[in-house]
């Protein structure tokens, strides 16, 4: 028997609990918005910088030196390839982001509105 | 564990386990039903953070109850241990079942997994990986579609993942193939694969190899489901059909809609005759493709024609067999140590068979995409007489090679053997099967022929594996690897000073350094110069020595060296395709665009499923303002490899010149992530940036490039087409004059690079390509 054929979730969960997640939406960004993840293992910085294109440092992208990386964000995921395509990032989800980075799940979201900076 | 009673659960198997647990199947002796458990593994156990996510697993799924929920019903702390107690899904996957699955089943699964994906896309949720072994059926007939990577992910890592692809090849979409990203309805066209295979019971795309089936996706529509399973009602397959439209626009534009044709259809055919038309179905759309699909369709015809001519002319070919594929030896240990070897030995037997001149042999770059594919199978598409394939295991310092060769034709083995031999009987061993195979061809082979093919340019079994592994890094293409492969190199030739060839590979690495690794062309191709002339020194017939020299000399634009060294490689082996590829850059950047086209296409003919010489194609084809044409082109490459980078932002700079800024400035923003931020690609996406208006941005990347070019990483060229799209016509010659003293390889381009062309009649830059030879 094989594990990987039987123990996983149902699609059907994942959409059950969809309406319940905290989440940020990509709809509710706005560019010079910054979005401070926090996921299991590291911390992210996601900074708005156009319509679907941000700048992610933090974490993964600091470790290979790569940081600011310009980059898209495909969603949010449970891990599988179930995609909650409408989410910038999504607690206990984790962000897929258009490099094909993948977090570890997220903990904590805080979103900094343009010009709310000091 | 099995068979003991935890709490009142009795231990029945085990399922499996990972990194983060292990899941039984038990029996809940109070409820009377089979449940899966779910331990954390000891070591573990100990975690307070462990413990506190293994419960959020569990309280955040047991709120949730549904009839096809996997649900999770209880969290129990027993006897110092922690488990999870979760439903157990009874039944198969679609992919056991799928043989035992008749028509009308096939509907009904079809049209509830519809309705999953509905419900899914509804909530802005999209699956990415639809296929039969998601989806399980349970003994009541419905089906409950499942996310397996979290489980994979949870039994294996918690840290975050990179670089992997989502989706299985053969059920992706098109647009996935091609690195777009996915919708709702690529689990559409997902959907469809799986209908296809329920009904037909074989896969709509069904290559022999990964790239094949990628290819197959993109260009190629399925066989129609009746050829391949009469009796298979024409509504069904249209809406099949439907879904596997090439053009997601084209395709249902909601899962909702799949579900009502198929209950439609369900609800319309009991009753029915057999092969009944429902009425209430739209008629099937004219299948409206795009320009280049139909050029794909044409080139798939052609490709048919041919094989029809092939197999013709075959027939009146004798005994010979004058074609041969030498596929990737396969590294039965599995040991990525000795990946090197197996690798090795397939590229030491190509290169010797390529020199028999009657006998066409693929190329490395064509067959290793073949790799672990069926010999047959591969003959077929390579088109090749015979194929020869190999084994190797090695048990310490003894190899078990076995190798086989077989008639593609006649569909039957021409020759096999097994060798077992020590390690240090290498290098004879590999002599004696490339002498067997070119026997076993039939070909005739002159005295002398067979005293070339047999040459042997060393005799050090360790200099001959310290080259076989500097090939083997030199392959991978990246600046570390090169660099190793360097060392490899000197080692091969500290340890056989006239070894010939380790000079060769020392050459092709200097020779595409600077490309790769960004060190500047005064320092790379001097060396490429004299490794290669010191090949030559000790064996005046090797062509790839002259095609490497050529194109140092082409790097240090010494323009008629460079040509004479490639018309003298041509001369001594008129089948090695890079000679055609590098001949075809000199041509171009003199000018010569007739001549270019003519010999990038010979390199194409000789490695067809070469990305690079594809990409050159579709250069040939803008440099001569065959804009479309060049497009439809790039866009096959990416259909065989969708990570091939350069075709992004080289198709950035098409749609530019196009003035389709935002497709081009799209295009280089992919061509950048795909590539991990090369500086290539970098410089098209300034380009890009700056020609949309977005100054900031452009200025930003120039900022960056001038960082890499001061690190050593970037040439000044790539600064230069920053600059070019800002009017900083200063900044254009800053950074051209400066790759001018770094004698940079990269200036070849500038002759004939179309984002250039405003700066054609500038004194300035007339003078600069009189100081590079090529003004006239």
């Amino acid at each position: 028997m094989n594990i990987q054929a039987r123990y996983g979730y149902a699609l059907s969960t994942h959409v059950a609990q969809a309406g319940s997640v905290r989440r940020v939406q990509k709809r509710d960004m706005r560019v010079g918005d910054r979005l401070h993840v926090y996921t299991d293992n590291s911390l992210y910085d996601v900074y708005v910088i156009a319509d679907g294109w941000y700048e992610v440092s933090g974490g993964w992208f600091d470790t290979m030196g790569v940081a600011p990386l310009r980059t898209t964000i495909v969603g949010c995921t449970w891990g599988g390839s179930v995609l909650m395509a409408d989410a910038v990032a999504a607690c206990g989800l984790c962000i897929e982001f258009g490099n094909r980075v993948v977090t570890s799940p997220i903990r904590k979201l805080i979103v900094i509105r343009h010009g709310s900076e000091n | 564990m099995i068979g003991h009673t935890i709490s009142h659960y009795t231990i029945l198997e085990k399922l499996g386990e990972g990194g983060m647990g292990v899941v039984y199947k038990a029996e809940d002796t109070k409820l009377k039903r089979v449940v899966a458990l779910k331990f954390l593994p000891h070591q573990l156990a100990a975690s307070d953070q462990d413990k506190a996510r293994f419960h959020q697993e569990a309280q955040s799924a047991s709120a949730l109850n549904h009839p096809n929920v996997c649900t999770i019903y209880d969290i129990q702390d027993f006897d110092g241990q922690t488990f999870i107690v979760m439903e157990f899904v009874e039944g198969k996957t679609l992919r056991e079942a799928k043989y035992a699955i008749s028509m009308k089943q096939a509907v009904d699964i079809a049209a509830q997994i519809a309705e999953g994906l509905a419900a899914a896309h509804e909530r802005g949720i999209i699956h990415r990986d639809i296929k039969t072994d998601n989806i399980m059926l349970r003994p009541d007939g419905r089906i409950q579609i499942m996310d397996f990577g979290l489980a994979k992910l949870q039994g294996v890592s918690l840290l975050t993942q990179a670089g992997g692809t989502v989706g299985t090849t053969a059920y992706m979409s098109p647009e996935q193939v091609q690195g777009f990203e996915a919708d709702h309805r690529s689990d559409i066209f997902a959907l469809g694969v799986v209908m296809y295979e329920l009904l037909a019971g074989q896969l709509p795309f069904n290559g022999s190899h990964e790239a094949a089936v990628m290819y197959e996706i993109v260009n190629i529509d399925p066989p129609p489901i009746q050829a391949v399973k009469p009796g298979v009602e024409p509504d069904i397959e249209r809406i099949v059909t439907k879904c596997l439209e090439k053009e997601r626009e084209n395709r249902y534009q909601s899962a909702r809609e799949v579900a009502i044709d198929l209950k439609r259809f369900k609800r319309d055919s009991e009753g029915k005759p057999p092969n009944s038309s429902v009425h209430a179905l739209p008629p099937k759309p004219g299948r409206r493709r795009p320009a280049w699909t139909t050029v794909a369709i044409a080139a798939f015809v052609a490709l048919c024609v041919g094989s029809a001519a092939f197999w013709l002319w075959n027939r009146d070919r004798g005994d010979a067999l004058d074609s041969l594929a030498v596929l990737p030896f396969e590294n039965a240990g599995g040991d990525q140590n000795t990946e090197y070897l197996s690798d090795g030995i397939t590229e030491s037997i190509i290169n010797s068979l390529t020199k028999i001149p009657a006998l066409r042999v693929v190329p490395r770059s064509t067959v290793f995409r073949f790799k672990g594919a069926d010999p047959q199978e591969a003959g077929l598409k390579l088109k090749v007489h015979a194929v020869l394939a190999g084994r190797i295991t090695r048990q310490g310092d003894d190899l078990s090679v076995q190798v086989d060769l077989v008639d593609v034709e006649k569909q039957s083995q021409l020759w096999g053997q097994q060798y077992r031999r020590s390690g240090k009987d290498l290098l004879a061993l590999q002599d004696e099967i490339t002498n067997e195979v070119s026997n076993r061809l039939r070909l005739g082979v002159s005295g002398e022929v067979k005293k070339d093919v047999a040459k042997r340019y060393t005799d050090n079994l360790d200099a001959y594996k310290f080259y076989l592994q500097g090939r083997y890094y030199w392959n991978k293409r990246r600046a570390l690897e090169i660099q190793k492969a360097i060392e490899c190199f000197n080692q091969a030739i500290d340890l056989d000073p006239a070894y010939a060839l380790a000079y060769v590979g020392l050459a092709d690495c200097y020779a595409v350094l600077e490309q790769y690794a960004g060190i500047p062309g005064k320092e790379t191709f001097p060396k490429a110069i004299a490794a290669a002339s010191r090949a030559l020194e000790i064996d005046n017939s090797l062509a790839e020595a002259h095609t490497t020299l050529a194109f140092a000399n082409a790097g240090m634009w010494n323009w008629a060296k460079a040509e004479q060294e490639f018309k003298l490689s041509i001369s001594l082996n008129p089948n090695y395709p890079t000679t055609y590829h590098w001949y075809y850059i000199l041509l171009r950047t003199l000018g010569r665009n007739e001549e270019a086209l003519k010999a990038i296409k010979r390199a194409q003919a000789l490695d067809p499923l070469s990305p690079i010489i594809g990409l050159n194609v579709a250069m040939a084809s803008f440099a001569q303002g065959k804009y479309e044409e060049a497009i439809q082109e790039m866009d096959a490459v990416l259909a065989i490899d969708s990570s091939f980078s350069s075709a992004y932002y080289q198709k950035a700079l098409v749609f530019s010149i196009l003035g389709k800024r935002q497709e081009a400035y799209a295009m280089a923003l992919r061509g950048v992530a795909v590539s991990g931020r090369s500086s290539e690609a970098l410089s098209f996406l300034g380009y890009t940036a700056g020609l949309m208006g977005k100054r900031e941005e452009a200025l930003s990347v120039e900022k960056e490039l001038e960082q890499r070019h001061s690190n050593r990483t970037s040439p000044g060229f790539y600064i230069a087409r920053v600059c070019v799209s800002l009017g900083d016509d200063n900044g254009v010659y800053k950074w051209l004059n400066a790759d001018l003293d770094d004698h940079s390889g990269s200036l070849i381009w500038l002759s004939q690079d179309k984002e250039f062309d405003a700066y054609r009649s500038d004194k300035r830059f007339v003078d600069l390509l009189t100081r590079i030879g090529l003004t006239k």
